[in-house]
């Protein structure tokens, strides 16, 4: 019912983040239960990197084949530039963000994207791969690469969310305990052993309930259990 | 490239900066839809509400999202048990990522389509020639199909109204107008630009509605139309974000 009345007030900001969190807050203050919004009943698909030795030699290869020597790329011919030396096709954000999230959303990319997504690769590796490849073809400048980074990764990171896979965001931290939430449940746990040991309370055995001859046995028989069992008997074979 | 790395490292860093202050707020929600909440409402807002088409809801009943469904072919190549994954990812994208465009106040449950201020078709009512939508048509409509569009009357703005050029409140409409749609229909709808003082004939709706958006825009600090498209803003106030690209019309976006 609150949410047909929801009225948000419109929210602007220069990065998405902001944006996200100013129209979260908002609506939530406006009465939105954020936990209406249903989560998939199936399992997610778990996208966890796995390292496997055809992977790690594949990087060696890459890594022994030697990096361009310091001034090479100013060697080469004026007349034939490479496509990042050449004015960009973009130069305003908002039209090379409409032509990324183009690229992005075409079913044939975003059926790579997922595959990408879901075997480990993580949303920001994707966001800056994409953007590097559109700067190396000449197609926006660098400063537009940095700036469009982060509404790439919230792209893929709803296309991920829509695939129902548990992704990366960086690296592989799929499995990351955030420190603030593990000093968090260690608190949590010291203070409930507190509170049952605050709790604990000693029990007295009511001579109404046990008889008296039984407690004298136990009062006997409890130092010797107590005594433990790698301690030095008294073995009559000794 | 450490300097890409770092780049990641601060965005990484953005996003679990806006987890804790939600959680902060609500206590009672899990990790993974809280993540779920962000990730969803970031990336309509970072694709300009290009994708309100796919996470609106109309994604799952179009051609492409029933084959995805139906086949599940997307993940048979790393999901070697029947699972298909796209089965629920289709009532997610009917329902969820619905839910989640409700949630900036851009669809409404029942219908799933464009709403508020930016969605009515009177809103755009112009001058006299320029192309509107129909009465009952959504922009997002007429932009998709031409037969929405009706001839506007003659509406004008008079000299030193609030929604004349060169004020805030008149070039973030004229902005939003601007990118309403390309070619033919955006420069019907923008009418002359030659003409002082005649504006696209917002003065109909009143200015409390683009109040709140002229608002929006000076809290953000942005003084003029030229910033807006210069600069990428995000948000519901986003003239990007309001408005029907081509980007909306592909294959993969199509909007019915």
């Amino acid at each position: 019912m609150a949410k047909q009345e929801l009225k948000l007030k419109p929210v602007i900001a220069d990065n998405v983040s902001d944006a996200t969190e100013k129209i979260i807050l908002n609506a939530i203050e406006s009465g939105y239960d954020l936990n209406d919004i249903p989560e998939s009943k199936e399992p997610p698909v778990i996208g966890k990197r796995k390292i496997t030795d055809e992977g790690i030699d594949e990087v060696v290869n890459l890594t022994s084949k030697g990096r361009a020597i310091p001034g090479q790329s100013l060697t080469n011919s004026k007349e034939q530039p490479y496509p990042w030396e050449t004015p960009p096709k973009f130069v305003n954000p908002r039209e090379a963000l409409n032509n990324i999230v183009a690229t992005i959303l075409n079913p044939k990319a975003a059926k790579h994207i997922v595959n990408a997504l879901a075997k480990g690769t993580s949303a920001i590796d994707l966001s800056l791969s994409i953007l590097y490849s559109k700067f190396a073809n000449g197609e926006i400048t660098p400063d537009l690469m940095l700036l469009l980074s982060e509404p790439v990764m919230y792209t893929i990171m709803g296309i991920g969310e829509e695939a129902n896979i548990k992704y990366n965001i960086d690296d592989n931290d799929i499995d990351e305990v955030d420190s603030e939430d593990e000093s968090e449940q260690k608190n949590k746990i010291k203070n409930l052993f507190n509170q049952i040991k605050s709790n604990q309370k000693t029990i007295e055995p009511i001579e109404s309930v046990v008889p008296r001859s039984i407690l004298e046995q136990i009062k006997e028989t409890v130092p010797e259990i107590r005594k433990s069992l790698l301690s030095k008997g008294e073995d009559e074979n000794v | 490239m450490g300097w890409l790395r770092k780049k990641a490292k601060q965005i990484k860093n953005a996003v679990k900066k806006v987890g804790k202050k939600i959680k902060k707020v609500v206590k009672k929600i899990t990790k993974s839809k809280l993540f779920k909440v962000i990730a969803t409402v970031g990336a309509v807002l970072a694709t300009g509400g290009a994708a309100l088409g796919a996470f609106g809801g109309s994604f799952a009943s179009s051609a492409f999202g029933q084959a995805i469904i139906k086949g599940g072919q997307f993940f048979a190549k790393f999901n070697p048990t029947s699972f298909k994954p796209f089965t629920a990812t289709g009532k997610f994208l009917g329902s969820t990522l619905g839910k989640a465009t409700d949630f900036v106040g851009l669809t409404d449950e029942t219908t799933r389509s464009i709403a508020g201020e930016f969605g009515q078709g009177d809103m755009f009512a112009s001058e006299a020639g320029s192309l509107v939508p129909k009465e009952g048509a959504t922009i997002s409509q007429a932009i998709t199909d031409p037969s929405k569009y009706a001839e506007a009357a003659a509406k004008t703005v008079e000299a030193g109204s609030k929604l004349a050029r060169g004020t805030v409140l008149g070039d973030v409409t004229r902005g939003v107008i601007t990118n309403v749609g390309t070619g033919m229909a955006m420069q019907k709808m923008q009418g002359d630009p030659d003409k002082v003082g005649v504006a696209t004939g917002l003065n109909l709706e009143g200015d409390t509605q683009l109040g709140d958006l002229a608002v929006a825009y000076s809290e953000a600090n942005v003084r003029s139309l030229e910033d807006v498209y210069k600069t990428n803003y995000f948000g519901t106030a986003d003239v990007g974000f309001n408005t029907n690209e081509p980007l909306f019309q592909q294959e993969t976006l199509k909007i019915s």
